[in-house]
């Protein structure tokens, strides 16, 4: 075992300790990494006068002609935040559909959620639509989500059930489907602007953030957090499957509806800004679990920080890496996610963990 | 040299006094943008920066050099050889290998955003029409319609937009005019005699997979058919369409147009020219077997932009010799 493994055993041993300590350390963490966040681009500016802007604004203080202004609060501090809901947002989506299909590999992308948004955003961009102005993208990818997300709902359905394996089948099923609408669609494209716009919204991208785009997805984040721990107890049992949650007086299947609804409202309004940002739904939920245990009501909270964490910070790599030029923070989340993920696996040992 | 410099930076300060002077009476103009939407300039652009040396080329030649505040993706000022070489050399450059992002366009405060690709925020982390209205500044983009090219109109169409924009209209219908007469005596020329089919690489094929051409609606393939050759996949749709080899041996191009330069092609240049002249694939094409292995460079051909008609002429000599 590596030096840098029994280091973060060392520390994840110790982090055995009090529960609300971890919640403390982790929302700290994501409060510095924000401000943080904010003082790394491109363009240099010193960390007084970021965060004298970022105090200035904070304050109720209104937007300065001053370039710095303008390039910390309206450009990259929107983009900062939007990556923390982002991640927030597919890290709990992971969590859940990984709960309700009980599966560790699940991510929100197994449904066909994805493929459904992708297909919609990339039908706005190659036929040029534009019926609703700037939010005609955003909407058009939810609503792609959703209409993915309600045929398999209704295709899954056996006998009034909605079982795990036959959730999964069919949402993969679909997903690839849309998958090969998309390529066919990228490859008929008219223009190469198109092209290499749907290219890089596959990979997902969360340039072109600003305050306007910031709202939405936030709200449905939070809410949907909230949501989420009222069912915790519920998700708890649900993992325990059918029957057991029939014993304890839990409707499978209606659960399971319920929770795909908000992870389709999760994942659709996220997705719609921020394009297809993989893994971070798939793994940030394990490291939670891994931290805390698979008590969702413990873990959630854990989740949508470390979710929130990770791709603030990917998405300053996205940026800084090969400046002044960007990459598409697809490939950063995976950079970073996978030999982090494999460190604290290999030092916690996946054993320990209580997978759904 | 000295005084070639002297000569161009006097021809530059008569044609910008020529041309912007008229400041006076300036009222808000309003030119369509590629979705269609009318965006009205309430007074010229005076700090742009431009995000491609596509469209630094026009600017250029339309005399409006000194509104250009910064620019970005300077690789195709490699290929310009006209008198505007030394001014092109004098701008300040954002990231000379790829169009800038987001912030560094933003730190220059424009007014103006320009480019010769047909959307903004194409490229990863380049600004798209939101962050635009978020720096307050105007975006122009350089429109390709989507059907087939025949002709050079998206450039015309760019340039007398740029020069409407910046109140230099006359100047504009002028190169335009210039522009035009030159692509005419072109087409002119090979309007008469045989039409040749042309294939257009943008780099060269590997065996077992599919082969990228041009579409008939790019560029390259309007100048190789303003030149008087026929795209030999005319039919397709798309951009960067891929077709198959044995496509390819059925209909028998009879001249290969190799569009160099491309960041995504291993070899550059005459040794690009030469590996497809070499590429068993291709073998047994008329146009292989009789040596007609033409380039371009796409710096010349990918967007918009005056130099398209050099690529004209250039591809027009190697298509009627």
């Amino acid at each position: 075992m590596s030096v840098a493994a029994v280091r973060v055993r060392r520390s994840l041993e110790a982090a055995t300790v009090p529960y609300p300590m971890i919640l403390g350390v982790l929302g700290a963490a994501v409060v510095v990494s924000v401000v943080v966040a904010t003082g790394i681009g491109p363009v240099r500016i010193a960390a007084g006068e970021v965060t004298s802007i970022l105090l200035h604004h904070l304050g109720g203080g209104g937007d300065t002609a001053a370039n710095a202004d303008l390039i910390v609060w309206r450009l990259r501090f929107p983009r900062v935040l939007l990556g923390a809901v982002v991640g927030a947002g597919l890290a709990l989506a992971g969590a859940v559909v990984q709960s309700v299909v009980r599966n560790p590999v699940a991510d929100p992308y197994l449904l066909g959620l994805s493929s459904g948004a992708s297909v919609g955003a990339v039908a706005v961009i190659t036929t040029g639509v534009s019926a609703l102005g700037a939010m005609t993208l955003p909407v058009a990818a939810f609503a792609g989500a959703a209409a993915a997300m309600a045929v398999v709902l209704l295709l899954a359905r056996h006998r009034g059930r909605l079982l795990p394996l036959r959730l999964i089948l069919v949402g993969v099923t679909c997903g690839h489907l849309l998958g090969g609408v998309t390529s066919f669609m990228l490859a008929r494209a008219e223009n190469s602007s198109a092209q290499q716009q749907i290219i890089f919204w596959l990979l997902g991208a969360l340039s072109g953030a600003n305050w306007s785009v910031l709202g939405a997805p936030s709200a449905v984040v939070v809410a949907g957090c909230f949501w989420l721990l009222l069912r915790a107890r519920r998700l708890n049992v649900l993992v325990l499957g059918d029957e057991a949650s029939a014993g304890l007086g839990v409707n499978a299947s209606r659960l399971r509806l319920e929770l795909l609804l908000v992870t389709t409202l999760l994942v659709g309004t996220v997705v719609a800004v921020s394009g297809g940002i993989g893994f971070v739904g798939l793994i940030v939920a394990h490291l939670a679990r891994m931290l805390v245990g698979a008590d969702h009501r413990r873990m959630l909270p854990v989740t949508a920080l470390l979710g929130a964490l990770f791709l603030v910070w990917a998405d300053v790599a996205a940026r800084m890496l090969i400046t002044p030029t960007e990459l598409p923070i697809g490939i950063l989340t995976a950079f970073i996610g996978v030999p982090f993920f494999l460190l604290v696996m290999h030092a916690r040992g996946l054993a320990a963990e209580g997978s759904p | 040299m000295k005084r070639g410099l002297g000569a161009a930076m006097l021809l530059l300060a008569l044609t910008g006094c020529g041309g912007t002077a008229p400041a006076a009476s300036e009222a808000g103009v309003t030119v369509t943008d590629c979705a269609g939407k009318n965006v009205t300039f309430p007074q010229a652009p005076r700090r742009v920066v431009v995000l491609d040396g596509y469209a630094a080329q026009s600017m250029v030649r339309l005399g409006l050099g000194d509104r250009i505040t910064a620019v970005g993706f300077t690789k195709p000022f490699s290929v310009e050889k006209g008198p505007i070489k030394a001014e092109l050399a004098r701008l300040t450059v954002l990231t000379a290998d790829s169009m800038p992002t987001t912030e560094l366009v933003a730190a220059q405060r424009p007014d103006l955003v320009l480019t010769s690709a047909s959307t903004f925020g194409g490229a990863p982390g380049s600004p798209k029409e939101s962050d635009l209205s978020t720096m307050d500044a105007k975006g122009l983009a350089a429109c390709v319609p989507g059907g087939p090219l025949t002709t050079l109109a998206p450039t015309y169409d760019f340039l007398l937009r740029i020069g409407k924009v910046f109140r230099v209209e006359t100047r504009a219908e002028q190169l335009v005019a210039e522009l035009k007469t030159r692509e005419q005596a072109v087409t002119a020329k090979a309007g008469a005699g045989p039409k040749p089919t042309v294939l257009i690489l943008p780099d060269n094929p590997v065996a077992g997979q599919p082969v990228p051409t041009s579409s008939p609606s790019t560029i390259p393939s309007a100048v190789v058919t303003a030149a008087g050759g026929q795209n030999v996949f005319a039919d397709v749709t798309g951009t960067r369409v891929q077709v198959s080899p044995e496509k390819i041996v059925e209909r028998d191009p009879q001249i290969i147009v190799v569009v160099t330069d491309y960041s995504f092609a291993k070899l550059k240049g005459q040794a690009l020219v030469d590996s497809i002249r070499a590429n068993p694939l291709l073998a047994n094409t008329s146009a292989v077997r009789s040596g007609r292995v033409l380039s371009v460079s796409q710096y010349l051909t990918q967007f918009p932009s005056p130099l398209n008609v050099d690529a004209l002429e250039q591809v027009a000599a190697g298509l009627h010799p």
